[in-house]
């Protein structure tokens, strides 16, 4: 009898209670039957309970759905609200998902680590290299690789990224060619390189995805190279413009340049089970070993920094991405708390129904369960309109986002996103539905019923919803000041002096193939161009450079001053720069002292080289006065060059960099005084108006000069300035978008209440009004009830606010956690908001007739 | 339309008052043992058909001894449902008759 007592209790409780002596009764009869089969009893009697249990959800559910259609405006801001929350949550998450919760799509991507040293070193030598590779044992693979750009010939010359790797690149990545094959054993002895292995991208870009390409030979940098093999789609180490991996000729031990030059990457994987801890110990060892039986060499100690791939790949985008995922949270809250509020008010007008319902024997449960399913209903509802907002809103994203943020191509609306929006939906409907819910089921139904038809003001239910407006309030204030302090953290970046002047400058990249162009032959082909570049009407100045500020960096190459002796490789450094005549005038960079180069300081003048003030000052700290001083590079013994201008320093990777001293070298002697001349130039050229108008007359300048000459990178200096900061601007725009829309939700919850409170209280405002009060006192009445709940808002949110200050404090740029000027700005805003949103229902309250208020009652 | 397990329970009900058990036997032996059916199964039709208004329930007749048990009885409108049930069942037959589905019945 035990088992059936269960069994009954599965049965909703409608049923049950009508039913279940009769069960008990039937139950008892049945079992004195010859051979009953228990299995088939309890199964009958348990898909029987289901079935029930569905009928009445059912039932619920068409009520819910009559109820909605009754008032579809109700239904319709309901919906729309979530839909508007959900969706803001799945787009987001969508692109979290895409871009830092989703595996690298290596296998085993965690055991992947990046190798490299603290600064001053950064990068890694071929000797420290090898003797890392030969003697940390918890490596399974390290690989060195070699990043830049190379000209790929064709009809229309492209630059392309690419990469030299070690042979064991590919396998230690763990990703072998979709086609064809990796490099081969005597691929690494050949210089230049005569193997080629594409990317996805660039096979179906150039070639349309033919599998002919394999053996064809393209033109790199002019020299011809097999292409033996293509990398799967998203193969995108080590950047995810690389288009061509080249082989880097092996390292032999005889052959093994000096120390001191660090040019390689490294990246490792792990043997399995191998903790971080430990491979650096490891690595601190071999490093500290080599500090030891080369003294001379490591002037500076050489620290090894080991990190995981996907924090080096993704480290820089997580916390704008976290701060996005934590704004839209908030704003699915105040959605939450907005539909409660809806829900409330609404159950309010529905007491009188609940009350008869419970009158005639329905039970507390059946209509709270009832409530439930109508929260759930709109949850659905609102989920599904939220998908198709966010996959909106998703579009738009990707769209719009800067292209350094790294694996927008990952982002999708796949089933995880799906169930996660359904389990948000679901969740925020448990949330906005448990209070009303919890209300709903409780009170007699006499005293409702006695109340009549008179709306009594009903304190309860009015203070809960007040309650709700504050939180939203407080919620609000708390997005309004994180969005204002990042904010101001932009604001202060960028007004942060690059140290020239970027307003209508227009930068490209001109790339001469070294087989073709000598030392000569490039100096006269950059002249030639300049002088026609300059003839461009508009155009104020032109000039170019071996790099670019924020695009490039020029490396760090060790100076001597002239008579001056250092220890060893303790003597100074500075960033060498290549530039042409006119580079100055076109960056917005005022020579300070001196002057400025000209066609003169060409190859067998006199060497010369104009430097940054920094640079003096670490030069010849003692002398007041440096122009005529000459100094330089270390290392293989070149040619002393005389410094004849001083300009000041610059920022060259972002507004928060340390200027850094350089050295300016004129393009035609690079050769002679600085190892070597770049044969390809980034253009700098100032115009008058739009600087992008004249882009079409450089690039076909440059076509009628030479047909080989890809020019790429056209942008203005704003724009390349402005992608040292684009992630910042990107997230904080959003992120504002996100706190507006809480600010709006938060003055519509403002809105609701008080007008509600309005219609609640006719019939007192009409007494007031019968006894004298005038309607400037009513309208105060009802604007003070609407800012008092904005101020209470506020100054919990504020409380709130300091917490979010914490939580984002990496992300602030000269902002104090407690930023006194947002705070106020946000504590002065939302009051007003309260105001604005009680105007409305105010003017309706003073509008109120006394007569009619106290009649209609 | 009527389920075809529900005209079963109203054929049994318009032979006389039974309670749920009783319902059982009387399809058991009707059907001579091929619809066996179970207690969840036939409360969930009994309360649909209850729900309907097509059977109502009532007291045990007093021969019985268990007097506390509920006794189903088909309704006036259970009645006319299950006639016109039976009708539409008739109509049918006589079509699949003329198409030669069926052998036309004797009698």
């Amino acid at each position: 009898m035990r088992l059936i007592d269960f069994l009954v209790r599965l049965y909703p409780s409608e049923f049950r209670s009508r039913y279940a002596t009769e069960l008990r009764d039937f139950h008892r009869d049945r079992m004195l039957e010859p051979g009953v089969s228990m299995p088939r009893v309890i199964l009958d009697h348990v898909h029987s309970a289901f079935g029930e249990h569905m009928q009445s959800l059912k039932q619920d559910i068409r009520f819910t759905l009559r109820g909605l259609a009754r008032r579809p405006a109700f239904a319709a801001i309901v919906l729309a609200t979530i839909a508007l929350g959900v969706g803001a949550n799945s787009a987001i998450f969508s692109v979290v998902h895409g871009i830092l919760l989703r595996p690298l799509p290596y296998p085993d991507a965690d055991r992947l680590v990046t190798f490299g040293h603290k600064a001053p070193q950064w990068l890694t030598g071929q000797n420290e290299y090898v003797a890392y590779k030969r003697d940390i044992s918890s490596f399974a693979s390290l690989s060195a690789f070699t990043q830049d750009e190379a000209t790929l010939s064709g009809d229309e010359p492209e630059r392309v990224a690419f990469a030299s790797v070690t042979r064991d690149f590919f396998t230690t990545m763990g990703v072998s060619p979709a086609i064809g094959r990796a490099f081969a054993e005597d691929e690494d002895h050949v210089r230049p390189a005569t193997v080629a292995i594409l990317s996805h991208a660039l096979w179906q870009r150039r070639f349309a995805g033919d599998r002919s390409v394999l053996g064809a030979k393209i033109t790199i940098n002019g020299y011809p190279r097999t292409v033996v093999g293509v990398m799967p789609p998203h193969f995108g180490y080590p950047s995810e413009r690389t288009d061509v991996w080249l082989p880097m000729r092996r390292f032999v031990a005889d052959s093994l340049e000096e120390r001191g030059n660090y040019y390689l990457w490294i990246v490792g994987r792990l043997k399995p089970g191998v903790t971080m801890p430990r491979v650096s110990n490891e690595a601190t060892t071999v490093a500290q070993r080599m500090m030891q039986d080369f003294p001379i060499s490591y002037g500076t100690p050489l620290v090894p920094v080991i990190g995981e791939l996907s924090v080096a790949l993704l480290g820089q985008t997580r916390p704008y991405l976290w701060a996005l995922l934590g704004a839209v949270g908030f704003v699915l809250l105040i959605v939450c708390v907005n539909v409660a509020n809806l829900l409330l008010s609404r159950g309010e007008a529905r007491r009188k129904e609940m009350a008869l319902r419970t009158a005639l024997g329905a039970s507390r449960t059946r209509l709270a369960t009832q409530l439930i399913t109508e929260c759930g209903v709109l949850a659905i509802g609102g989920g599904v309109l939220g998908l198709a907002v966010a996959w909106g809103l998703q579009r738009a994203l990707v769209a719009v986002a800067p292209s350094s943020i790294p694996r927008l191509d990952q982002i999708t609306l796949d089933w995880t996103v799906v169930l996660y929006t359904f389990a948000i939906s679901l969740l925020a409907g448990l949330a906005f539905g448990l209070v009303p819910a919890l209300r709903g089921a409780r009170g007699a139904p006499a005293d409702t019923l006695k109340e009549g038809g008179r709306t009594a003001h009903h304190g309860g239910s009015s203070r809960v919803r007040r309650a709700l407006v504050v939180a939203e309030v407080a919620l609000a204030v708390v997005m309004l000041s994180g969005a204002g302090m990042l904010l101001r953290s932009l604001i202060n970046l960028q007004s942060a002096e690059m140290g020239f002047d970027s307003r209508r400058v227009l930068t490209a990249r001109v790339s001469l193939a070294q087989v073709e162009y000598n030392q000569e032959r490039t100096t006269a082909f950059y002249r030639e161009l300049l002088t026609k570049v300059r003839a461009i009407p508009g155009v104020q100045s032109a000039g170019a450079a071996g790099w670019l500020p924020v695009v490039g960096r020029g490396g760090q190459w060790g100076v001597m001053a002239e008579g001056k002796s250092y220890p060893p490789s303790q003597g100074p450094s500075v960033v060498p720069q290549q530039v042409t005549p006119g580079y100055f005038q076109a960056m917005g960079m005022p020579i300070v002292s001196g002057r400025d180069f000209s066609d003169e300081d060409r190859a067998g003048g006199t060497n010369t080289v104009i430097i940054s003030r920094s640079a003096a000052r670490l030069l010849w700290p003692e002398l007041p006065d440096v122009l005529g001083q000459r100094f330089q590079v270390g290392g293989q013994p070149s040619a002393l060059m005389t410094v004849i201008g001083i300009v000041d320093d610059i920022r060259s990777r972002d507004f928060q960099d340390t200027p850094e001293p350089t050295m300016y070298v004129p393009h035609s002697q690079t050769h002679l005084t600085a190892y070597f001349m770049p044969v390809s130039l980034w253009l700098v050229v100032r115009t008058r108006g739009e600087p992008m108008l004249v882009a079409n007359q450089i690039r076909s300048i440059v076509k009628s000069m030479s047909t080989t000459v890809p020019v790429s990178d056209v942008r203005t200096l704003e724009q390349v300035v402005g992608t040292s900061v684009e992630n910042r601007r990107f997230s904080t725009g959003l992120i504002a978008a996100f706190a507006s829309l809480a600010l709006l939700l938060a003055g519509i919850g403002i809105f609701g209440v008080i007008s509600y409170g309005v219609s609640e209280r006719t019939f007192e405002i009409g007494v007031r009004m019968a006894l004298g009060a005038d309607r400037g006192q009513v309208l105060r009445l009802i604007v003070s009830d609407g800012t008092r709940m904005a101020v209470i808002g506020v100054l919990l949110g504020l409380v709130g606010a300091a917490g979010v200050a914490r939580a984002i404090r990496s992300l602030l740029v000269d902002v104090p956690t407690i930023d006194v000027v947002t705070l106020l700005a946000v504590a002065t805003l939302l009051p007003l908001v309260g105001i604005v949103a009680s105007l409305l229902p105010a003017r309706r309250a003073m509008a109120v007739s006394p007569t009619e208020a106290l009649r209609g009652s | 339309m009527i389920k075809p397990l529900e005209v079963l329970i109203l054929t049994v009900l318009s032979a006389g008052d039974r309670h749920g058990y009783g319902i059982r036997q009387d399809i058991l032996d009707y059907t001579e043992g091929t619809v066996e059916i179970e207690a969840g199964n036939l409360y969930r039709h009994l309360r649909a058909l209850e729900d309907e208004g097509l059977v109502d329930e009532g007291r045990a007749p007093r021969h019985e001894t268990d007097e506390r048990r509920i006794y189903y009885r088909l309704s006036s409108a259970g009645r006319r449902a299950l006639a016109a049930e039976m009708h539409r069942l008739r109509e049918l037959v006589r079509l699949a008759e003329s198409r030669g589905i069926l052998a036309p019945a004797r009698g």
